[in-house]
């Protein structure tokens, strides 16, 4: 059995928010199988119910009201393998614009490479802070699910394999500006075997 | 079509010493043609169908007396290119087998490392189990 270095988490950021004009020097999905590339053993509790809950309670803790003050929720998330992409949906709603379908096909690309097969992954989506926080969780949620349904079908990944989940604003990229774009994000991550 | 036809050609001359060409292409390639040439379609028919759960395909299917014949045929070629991107990934454990026992021995098959093991050794593998590893996608 091969044990990874945990150390070595690679945090791979693209904005692949693909244009006509950018499409041909997007990435290829073996470029991201490097970065998914996950460890042995499961880490401990990480799943897509825990995190939910956690953002919940998130939502009723007075501290943070404020964005500035918004701890990310789980320390852990970050220090799994993992990369961040941006896919763009119709307004207020968790239909994916087909500019973005060739993201959701790298995405299911990758987790077809042989070094991937054995693990499981989260797909976790953000927003920004416009709107209500509540509304904001429950968008992010439903745009999880719909990345997940595409992977499933039409691109066949096994629904075993992909767990989704939306963490609204409660964990954004940039604390001190919660209305920028690079907040709106979805992440890729290895939850382990 | 003669133009893929004389790829196909040159491919099959040049044999074992290429292994560079895939004739196959991954979802992102795919879906990002079919974005292309039925876009404008799925726009007009498909306006508020989202991409899972097959509901575009489904959605035009269901107007394909209206869609566009460029649009029709890019899903007939996509369809046909995906086939043989899964055909060579079910392909190429079984051309990669010997190869795969003598580059990693004593990994047990049927685990995830004895892919894994492979793919890190396979420069020195046969050159059918190249291509197939080419074909599969995993280059």
């Amino acid at each position: 059995m091969n044990l990874r270095s945990m150390s070595a988490a690679l945090v791979l950021v693209i904005p692949l928010a693909v244009s006509p004009a950018q499409a041909q020097t997007s990435l290829t999905s073996n470029d991201l199988v490097s970065s998914l590339q996950g460890i042995e053993a499961a880490p401990a509790g990480i799943s897509a119910a825990l995190l939910r809950k956690q953002a919940l309670d998130g939502i009723r803790d007075p501290t943070r009201a404020n964005p500035i003050n918004r701890e990310p929720l789980s320390a852990q998330l970050g220090q799994l393998a993992q990369f961040t992409v941006v896919i763009n949906f119709d307004f207020n709603s968790a239909r994916i614009r087909p500019e973005s379908y060739r993201t959701v096909g790298l995405i299911a690309d990758s987790l077809y490479h042989p070094y991937l097969q054995g693990y499981r992954f989260l797909v976790v989506g953000h927003t920004d802070s416009v709107g209500s926080r509540e509304a904001n969780l429950k968008l992010s949620q439903q745009r999880a699910d719909a990345i997940r349904d595409a992977l499933i079908d039409p691109f066949g990944i096994s629904p075993a394999r992909i767990e989704a989940v939306g963490l609204g604003e409660e964990q954004l990229l940039d604390r001190a500006n919660p209305k920028a774009a690079e907040n709106r994000r979805v992440q890729l991550i290895n939850i382990g075997r | 079509m003669i133009r893929a036809y004389l790829a196909l050609v040159l491919a099959l001359l040049i044999g074992s010493a290429s292994v560079a060409t895939a004739q196959t292409i991954g979802y992102a390639e795919a879906i990002d043609r079919l974005a292309a040439s039925c876009g404008n379609d799925i726009n007009k028919y498909c306006k508020t169908v989202n991409l899972g759960g097959g509901r575009i395909q489904s959605c035009l299917d269901q107007n394909q007396a209206k869609v566009s014949g460029q649009c029709k045929a890019t899903i007939a070629e996509v369809r046909s290119l995906l086939q043989k991107r899964a055909a060579a990934r079910a392909y190429v454990l079984k051309v990669c087998d010997i190869d795969a026992r003598r580059l990693c021995p004593g990994v047990q098959p049927g685990d995830g490392n004895l892919l894994e093991c492979f793919f890190k050794a396979e420069r020195s593998a046969s050159a059918p189990c190249r291509q197939a590893v080419t074909d599969a996608g995993y280059r």
